[in-house]
């Protein structure tokens, strides 16, 4: 391109001193000097053909560097995913793990349970045979209540008995000894 | 009566080009060459609007900078130096750029607007599309180019 804008410099300054050369020729020189014109023209299409090859070159230059840079993102995006896919699934097998150890937890919890249930059944029928035995107890007591007031009524029924009979003092008082022996 | 029309006007060929955006026209007569801008070999205590020397078809021409020798910043991008004639002596003119060797009719020539208060060496301007061309007369700008010198000598 440095080469072509060169060229074209030069042929800018060859067509400008082959203007000058027409115009000192005077009449004679015009159509040198129309040459040297359209000499200028090409010239200066030149300088603006290789401007715009130049300013095309720069941008695909652009969208080239744009594109390795977007694709250097793409595989730095990809590397990030494979990171971030790693990291997650560390933090699922520690969910995993975790799950497992309380699902573990829950098993003892149910067994504890379980034995709590059972140790439970066992306080209760534990406390309905001492209520069995007690009431046993109490029908017992309340037999021998019965029997102790049959006792009493018994006794003082006999008491009644033998004071209808009457003795005199010596065989009363050989009596209160004999009873006293 | 003459029909002002028919009569054949004479026409006048001028050396268009530009310093920073200004447009200025040299006559074709008073141009020997135009060469492409080369960096001019600084010569040392040369005053500040002759930034060197360059050899042109086997002599020494003194490069010009009239941005400079008009208190104007120096020109930066020059890709063109018009060797001009005038007044016994030849220099480099330093430019932007040449637009064009232009032909126009005389009468196209008008007088310097006032109000643009051109240097000395500027006797007409025409119009080149939409933009004013300042006519420079080049034995009046080498003769300023040249008194400029003496001052700067002058003054050390």
């Amino acid at each position: 391109m440095d080469i072509i804008d060169e060229i074209s410099d030069r042929l800018d300054l060859l067509a400008l001193n082959a203007g000058l050369e027409g115009s000192r020729a005077g009449e004679f020189g015009k159509g040198f000097s129309l040459v040297a014109q359209e000499m200028r023209r090409l010239a200066e299409n030149v300088s603006k053909s290789t401007t715009e090859i130049k300013s095309t070159i720069q941008e695909i230059h652009r969208y080239t560097q744009a594109s390795i840079e977007a694709s250097g993102q793409g595989t730095e995006a990809t590397k990030s995913g494979a990171r971030e896919t790693e990291r997650m699934s560390e933090a699922l097998e520690s969910i995993f793990a975790l799950i497992e150890k309380s699902a573990e937890a829950a098993r003892r919890i149910t067994v504890a349970t379980q034995q709590q249930l059972s140790s439970t059944q066992q306080v209760v029928d534990a406390l309905g045979e001492m209520n069995t035995i007690s009431n046993r107890g109490l029908s017992a007591s309340k037999q021998v209540t019965q029997a102790a007031a049959e006792l009493t009524e018994l006794a003082t029924s006999l008491n009644q008995e033998v004071a209808t009979f009457r003795l005199d003092g010596n065989a009363a008082q050989a009596w209160t000894e004999t009873g006293a022996a | 009566m003459t029909d002002e029309a028919s009569v054949p006007q004479p026409e006048l060929e001028f050396t268009c080009f530009t310093i920073h955006e200004q447009l200025y026209a040299l006559p074709t007569s008073s141009v020997s060459a135009i060469v492409g801008s080369t960096a001019p070999m600084e010569l040392p205590r040369s005053p500040p609007h002759i930034p060197g020397v360059i050899a042109h078809q086997g002599r020494i021409v003194a490069v010009v900078d009239v941005a400079v020798l008009e208190g104007r910043p120096p020109i930066q991008s020059s890709k063109r130096i018009l060797v001009v004639d005038g007044a016994g002596l030849e220099a480099g003119i330093r430019v932007s750029g040449v637009s064009e060797i232009a032909r126009v009719a005389s009468r196209a020539v008008g007088p310097v607007s006032a109000t643009l208060s051109p240097p000395e060496y500027v006797v007409g301007q025409l119009e080149r599309g939409a933009a004013v061309c300042l006519v420079v007369d080049a034995e009046r700008l080498l003769a300023r180019i040249q008194e400029r010198a003496r001052e700067v000598a002058t003054l050390r």
